[in-house]
């Protein structure tokens, strides 16, 4: 291997693996898997490594790798959810937001949506990207990553703060 | 233009964004300004956003991943994976999840504390971080959650994890069965089905080590560290990773596991395994 490149993608693997391996764990929501996605996301790296446009934009192009390769790695091993299979009319409407998540708790809720939805809001939490940029990647109409996020962002309530809206009921009654 | 549409719009606007004033969220924009009810769900969205993406960089990485990230790019493994065709896009800005400073302080100072609790624990693992112990605990696993003819419990036709690879001192297997585990002896992995010389079925557990490996042998024991109530265990250190072998019977059985020294390793039955399995 080319020494430049060599040193390239050392520089490109302390800078950049806890940022990718934490990414590839909320998509695919368990350590081995994450470490598996990461090991692939940087092999990919290093074999398109003259497509990076400077170091500055690693960690956007090192996150569309991990993005494809779990997308990649779904297709061979199990098919989709149907995104009709959850229920988005009963999710509560509003809570009283927390100051913090247990991260294990965000991860399930995380794992509970539908693969697409998920996507686009690891996307706009992660990668911080805007919903035009999200649209332009996905190549999906902006209308559809509106809907998206908003009832993932319903879904992630409902999972992360439905115990809480229940022991409120319970006190009511 | 009705109220969830105007929420999909707000809730779709990043905290401290110049999102809401895009031309297409004029409607939006000007009803916010009308409406304190929706002006105070937003506010409520903004925080909610602000707390999930801090929650979401809240992950520990497992100790030294980087060294093997590093191994397997220098040794180039070839692996059949996508490569980004989509354009590359430049997320060098900032980011626009701000933490006040104060809580970049309360960050650090947690961050120490976490550090040096894990530097504690990482060198006074205790008792149940020796070779026997961890045995025990997979002996004691194995007829319920590492029991390799309960079917439903594992997934077939996947290669072996990457970072979870097979023993090198274990006869072969190719496509094992396979599922995660987080909780093993406090670690998380992977196991796999595994098959012996004779047919016999095991579990073969790979995980991520919790603690130094330095009391763990480099290579299976010729005998059992555990051989109780049916089953026979041993562990090891591999790869950076801890290896657990447990198998029902004695050690005899467990030894029918262990690759045999200077032996071709014998071609691979996919059909007599697929059998075994379905005893």
């Amino acid at each position: 291997m080319d020494e430049t490149v060599t040193k390239d993608l050392s520089a490109l693997v302390a800078e950049h693996y806890a940022a990718v391996y934490r990414y590839a764990y909320r998509l695919s929501g368990t350590a081995a898997d994450a470490e598996d996605l990461t090991q692939q996301a940087f092999l990919a790296a290093q074999r398109k490594l003259d497509q990076l446009r400077g170091m500055d934009a690693a960690r956007g192009w090192l996150f569309t790798i991990v993005r494809n390769c779990f997308l990649a790695a779904r297709r061979q091993n199990q098919p989709n959810v149907a995104s009709g299979e959850l229920r988005w009319d009963e999710l509560p409407e509003e809570a009283a937001a927390p100051t913090a998540i247990d991260s294990e708790l965000l991860q399930r809720a995380l794992d509970a949506l539908p693969e697409e939805y998920r996507l686009v809001v690891l996307m706009y939490y992660f990668e911080d990207s805007s919903y035009r940029e999200i649209a332009e990647t996905l190549e999906i109409p902006v209308g559809t990553v509106m809907s998206r996020l908003s009832r993932a962002k319903a879904c992630l309530r409902a999972g992360l703060w439905g115990p809480r809206l229940k022991e409120l009921l319970v006190v009511k009654h | 233009m009705d109220r969830e549409q105007l929420r999909e719009m707000i809730d779709a606007c990043r905290p401290e964004s110049a999102d809401l004033a895009l031309p297409e969220l004029a409607e939006a924009r000007a009803e916010l300004e009308r409406d304190a009810v929706l002006r105070r769900q937003a506010r409520r969205s903004e925080q909610f956003d602000r707390t999930v993406a801090a929650a979401m960089q809240d992950l520990a990485v497992p100790a030294g991943l980087q060294d093997r990230l590093m191994a397997a790019l220098a040794a180039g493994t070839p692996r059949d994976v996508a490569t980004p065709v989509i354009a590359v896009a430049d997320h060098s800005r900032e980011s626009r999840w701000r933490i006040p400073a104060y809580a970049g302080i309360v960050l650090l100072g947690t961050a120490a504390v976490l550090l040096l609790s894990l530097t504690m624990r990482w060198f006074d693992a205790g008792d149940d971080w020796k070779p026997k112990a961890i045995a025990d605990a997979a002996v004691h696993g194995f007829p319920s959650e590492f029991n390799p003819r309960e079917q439903r419990l594992w997934t077939s036709g996947k290669a072996a994890s990457a970072a979870f690879p097979l023993s090198r001192h274990l006869t072969p297997r190719r496509n094992p069965p396979q599922r995660t585990v987080r909780d093993v002896a406090g670690c998380s992995g992977v196991a796999y089905v595994v098959q012996g010389r004779t047919g016999a079925l095991g579990t073969l557990l790979v995980l991520n080590p919790r603690a130094t490996l330095s009391s763990f042998p480099t290579k299976p024991p010729k005998s059992p560290q555990a051989d109780t109530a049916g089953c026979a265990a041993a562990s090891w250190q591999e790869n950076n990773r801890l290896y657990v072998l447990v198998v029902a019977g004695s050690a005899a059985n467990y030894q029918s596991f262990l690759r045999q020294p200077g032996r071709v390793a014998q071609a691979e039955a996919p059909f007599a395994f697929a059998l075994a399995m379905a005893r």
